[in-house]
């Protein structure tokens, strides 16, 4: 109990940063979603359980903060991404790193899928080519934000150190 | 009723991820309902005090900069306002002569932009008008180059604009010479397109686009943009008419919500 009301707060924290920082690093109103970073470091340090309802706890932070017109969207993809980061928590030295990391990429990319499927329903019907543009360009800024970070402090890393 | 209990133990992160998924949907469609407001609403003021440091942050930083901002624009509005006070006068002096019934009645709330959100595709602000200043859901929001948005959440203290460049944002458009009604959508970099005009309509480069009026939301006359490009395809039964808007959306500072819309 008291390690997610740590994660949430960390997580507020982070939602902090996020809005004195995203309007400079925000091309084509796209932005990173560093809370969805976040979320990969907590759910590979916590594991399936506590990734998961960090998930939704910072995902219904998110909408309330974004007072988007789906509110409750975000918390379903970060729950969803939350629970898939997860399942990798303590393998990194069980499987195969590419395997690994295109793991990771997948789950990135499956939370941004459903995000703008669900938040541009409309575009996806209409203007395809348009939706997997959108889509992309966003999947990855965030994919070149979370690299960095990796650079910096390595997934593995953390699996090694809190391994469950 | 112990296997039932030993079995949700062993398996408690998927019977916690099924419990999460449903509630996720749950809220997510139930949007509009009622519980879910209130909830929104009585939660509202974790939105502004999240939102605290920034403005503060933004206010000390960018004040002088904003400052010769302002004072440019309000010079350039007093230029016009010389103009429009001629205009008025003369306006006023033929309605009278007409007869004609005063039936519009804005009245401004001037908000300031607090934030872009933090999702990853930006649609929507932030602003520092919210329930307590009579902020509702669907009031139109304009600023000095004209429509903005809409507002689609208030909580007590702030509120969420959906901007025009937002892709389910639509806007029924007039032509302002030729008075041909359309619906406006966003397609990219400040541009937005009308589908629905007539080939046989006659539509000039640079012809101001206002709102008709055909909306419970947005009074007419309102300056939505300048056209910017005709295209007439022959496969097409309409033409499709490309609109700039002078609104710099990645750089709201202003707005203003028209809050009696009589």
């Amino acid at each position: 109990m008291y390690s997610l009301f740590k994660i949430v707060f960390f997580g507020s924290v982070i939602i902090l940063f996020e809005l004195i920082i995203l309007d400079f690093i925000t091309i084509n109103n796209i932005r990173p979603d560093f809370l969805l970073i976040y979320l990969l470091y907590i759910s590979l340090t916590y594991g399936r359980l506590k990734g998961l309802l960090s998930g939704f706890l910072l995902g219904i932070l998110e909408d309330f903060i974004s007072g988007t017109l789906f509110f409750g969207l975000s918390a379903l993809t970060k729950t969803i991404s939350g629970f898939f980061f997860g399942n990798l928590s303590g393998k990194f030295r069980k499987i195969n790193p590419i395997f690994y990391f295109g793991y990771v990429f997948c789950v990135i990319g499956f939370n941004f899928f459903i995000y703008f499927y669900v938040s541009n329903q409309n575009v996806f019907t209409n203007q395809k080519g348009l939706f997997f543009n959108i889509y992309f360009y966003a999947f990855f800024y965030t994919l070149i934000f979370f690299l960095i970070i990796n650079y910096i402090k390595p997934i593995n890393s953390i699996n090694y150190l809190k391994d469950r | 009723m112990r296997k039932i209990v030993s079995y949700i133990i062993d398996n408690r992160d998927y019977v916690t991820f099924f419990i999460t998924i449903i509630l996720s949907l749950l809220i997510l469609t139930n949007n509009q309902s009622e519980n879910i407001q209130n909830i929104k609403s009585k939660f509202g003021f974790i939105n502004y005090y999240l939102n605290l440091p920034n403005m503060i942050f933004s206010d000390l930083f960018y004040l002088k900069e904003k400052n010769k901002l302002l004072n440019e624009q309000i010079i350039n509005i007093n230029l016009e306002n010389s103009k429009l006070e001629h205009l008025i006068v003369e306006n006023n002096r033929l309605k009278s002569l007409l007869e004609y019934k005063e039936n519009s009645n804005f009245s401004l709330l001037t908000s300031k932009v607090i934030n872009f959100g933090i999702s990853p595709f930006s649609n929507s602000v932030n602003i520092d008008l919210g329930s307590d200043d009579n902020i509702v859901p669907n009031l139109p929001v304009i600023n000095v180059n004209g429509v903005v948005g809409k507002t689609i959440n208030s909580f007590s203290k702030t509120s969420t604009v959906q901007l025009m460049t937002d892709y389910n944002f639509r806007l029924s458009v007039r032509l302002e010479n030729s008075g041909t009604v359309g619906i406006l959508r966003y397609k990219k970099d400040n541009i937005f397109e009308i589908w629905e005009i007539p080939k046989t309509t006659d539509v000039s480069i640079n012809e101001r686009i206002l709102t008709s009026g055909f909306s419970d939301i947005f009074p007419s006359g309102i300056f939505v943009g300048k056209v910017v490009k005709i295209l007439e395809e022959t496969n097409f039964i309409h033409k499709i008419i490309l609109v700039k808007s002078l609104t710099d959306f990645s750089n709201l500072e202003y707005v203003f919500v028209i809050e009696n819309n009589k």
